[in-house]
């Protein structure tokens, strides 16, 4: 059960980042 | 249509809109840092919150910063309501003994309350403790609708604002939101609620007796009944406020100790859309110019009319295979008529088919009726407003924000006309407004049809589907619609309780939430820095009649183009079948 646990969490993380990335793509994106 | 019915619809538009502007007012003052009647009772505490996160007020926020802190702040809360879920049989009021729900129903619902979707996987009174429902499910029903207010606010302040580098500061907006807006509404409704027989309390369920003993299939004799009872005003009420829509119990607002009595169904439709109409005022206060936010309030209000006509029509007219099987479906003094499958006696026709088009509008998403048994236009409709994007009043603050970037893509159809630099409110919008729009209207659509094609097409997908044909592709099509578009509400016969369901529409509720709230502030950052341009000739006036029309045609445009091929494998196909 803890391993599905730290699975889920770990997508949330993973959710997390790539979302951090599209703010940078979006950042570079006003800047060009 | 029965008299009676035109009568309540008239009665919920008039009050409806007769609250934009007092409502309007009063959150642009929250907003803007003005002076409320509420200051000396929360403004202490408002300090407070600000010292104990060690937050200063006039600190303001790139858009990135912003966006940063919006997204931390939302994934924080959905660890925190996973972790709940799955502790929760080992955690204080639970008296009904209810065990750690599932992991894939506790991803699923984590993220459908923090994204403000409140899609319900789950029945409320079979799986969730006390302690979850308030402690998880609640606070994030404020703090998602905080946070849709907050994106918002910052996309005001960047068509407001000159040659800004900032777009204020997301902490302040969460905190005054929720402190000065949703909190005291929340308030009164749960006490108007209450007064109408809606349950608050700790206790556990009661068994009492039948008033009309029954048998069972085995014949055997049922002379009492459980009642699911607990502390459900308190979130009943902020689930419509907040545009969230997840039900205490499992019927949603079909349930009598949910929503009892017809006042308590007005009240509660009335709060679905108050504050996102409300916000369009807000708007243009903001802005400096009112008369674009009425704009704005009437695109939305002709599309919302036209498409409560349509579905109160397809469910007056009744469902031939009722008449078929000898049903009465003409309205008389003793019955509303029309195809009442589904939908609560006490509500009738008019009330199920005006919360239908209300809560698919809005991405609240609670029911009083089971959109599965509407007839495949009266279906089509619920499922085509959450297809819009959402922007039909839409969620509180998500509303207003897709329905400005529709607005920002309409003054660029225009300026492609004309062959004019296009502008909105003064400020130009260029390529990279543009790109961004592009996201924020393509994401929804990408994931509801991609998320739809997934599911017909693979086992998992199809195990779940127990209504063949068109009906079944309508349910799974209604699923991700809802999902991608942060709605919550749902056509019943998906079984969707299931690993594949649970974690792909988990999914799709986090990409169409975060994924367009990014570009949207990007949009505000980029919008801030401008300076704002005087109008001359070739500019579009955007409060009137011409652009409302241009604005409705962009977003029915865009809605029709994108979803009418599925739309035709579903409800369309249902009903020729249906009329033969």
């Amino acid at each position: 059960m803890v391993m599905i646990d730290l699975l889920f969490i770990g997508v949330l993380v993973a959710f997390y980042a790539i979302s951090l990335g599209l703010i940078a793509v979006c950042q570079r994106g006003m800047e060009d | 249509m029965t008299l009676q019915g035109i009568v309540q619809i008239v009665l919920y538009l008039t009050v409806l809109l007769a609250l934009v502007k007092p409502l309007g007012w009063y959150m642009a003052q929250v907003y803007q840092g003005h002076p409320t009647l509420l200051d000396r009772v929360l403004g202490p505490v408002e300090r407070w919150i600000y010292r104990l996160g060690g937050v200063r007020r006039d600190d303001e926020m790139n858009w990135k910063t912003y966006a940063v802190a919006a997204l931390l702040f939302n994934v924080a809360g959905l660890l925190l309501l996973y972790v709940l879920q799955r502790l929760q049989g080992v955690l204080p009021l639970n008296p009904q003994g209810r065990g750690a729900v599932s992991p894939s129903l506790a991803f699923n619902a984590a993220a459908s309350f923090a994204t403000n979707t409140n899609w319900q996987a789950y029945g409320g009174e079979t799986t969730i403790s006390y302690l979850t429902q308030m402690l998880g499910f609640t606070v994030q029903n404020f703090l998602s609708a905080a946070t849709g207010m907050a994106t918002l606010v910052a996309l005001i302040r960047g068509l407001g604002r000159r040659s800004a580098q900032t777009i204020g500061n997301f902490w302040v907006d969460l905190t005054r939101g929720t402190l000065y807006i949703l909190l005291p509404s929340a308030a009164v409704l749960a006490l108007a609620l209450v007064s109408q027989g809606v349950v608050q309390t700790l206790s556990a369920s009661e068994t009492v007796p039948l008033l009309q003993p029954t048998v069972d299939v085995n014949r055997k004799p049922v002379t009492e009944q459980v009642l699911a009872l607990g502390p459900a005003a308190s979130q009943i009420a902020i689930k419509q406020l907040g545009t969230n829509g997840g039900g205490f119990f499992n019927a949603n607002s079909a349930h009598p100790l949910e929503n009892p009595t017809p006042l308590s169904n007005f009240l509660e439709m009335l709060a679905i859309l108050a504050i996102p109409a409300a916000l369009c005022y807000t708007f243009g206060r903001m802005v400096g110019d009112t008369r674009q936010g009425w704009a704005v309030l009437a695109a939305m209000t002709i599309v919302f009319v036209g498409l409560l006509a349509a579905a109160v029509a397809a469910e007056q007219n009744g469902n031939p295979y009722l008449t078929d099987l000898g049903v009465n479906q003409t309205a008389s003094d003793l019955q509303p008529g029309g195809n009442m499958e589904g939908k609560e006696v006490r509500f009738g026709i008019a009330n199920s088919a005006l919360w239908a088009t209300a809560t698919t509008a809005a991405s609240n998403g609670s029911v009083n009726a089971m959109h599965d048994s509407f007839t495949p236009l009266g279906g089509l409709v619920p499922m085509w407003l959450m297809q819009l994007g959402e922007v039909i009043y839409g969620g509180v603050g998500s509303g207003l924000y897709g329905m400005l970037v529709f607005a920002i893509i309409a003054v660029f159809i225009a300026g492609l006309m004309v062959g004019r630099t296009p502008e909105y409110l003064g400020k130009k919008i260029e390529a990279y407004e543009m790109k961004m729009a592009s996201l924020v209207i393509l994401i929804p659509p990408m994931l509801v049809l991609m998320g739809t094609a997934l599911a017909v097409t693979t086992g998992a997908g199809q195990a779940s589907i127990f209504n063949p044909g068109p009906h079944g592709f309508s349910e799974v099509l209604y699923a991700f619609s809802s999902a991608g578009n942060n709605n919550g509400s749902a056509f019943a016969g998906l079984g969707a309780n299931t690993p594949f369901y649970n974690v792909v529409l988990g999914l799709v509720m986090l990409c169409g939430r975060y994924w367009l709230v990014i570009p949207t502030l990007g949009i505000a950052g980029s919008l801030a820095r401008k300076k704002r341009v005087p109008p001359g000739a070739g500019t579009l006036p955007t409060h009137t009649p011409l652009f409302v029309t241009l604005l409705i045609g962009v977003v029915i445009i865009v809605g029709a183009l994108t979803f009418f091929p599925a739309l035709a494998l579903g409800p369309i196909v249902e009903h020729l079948a249906m009329v033969r």
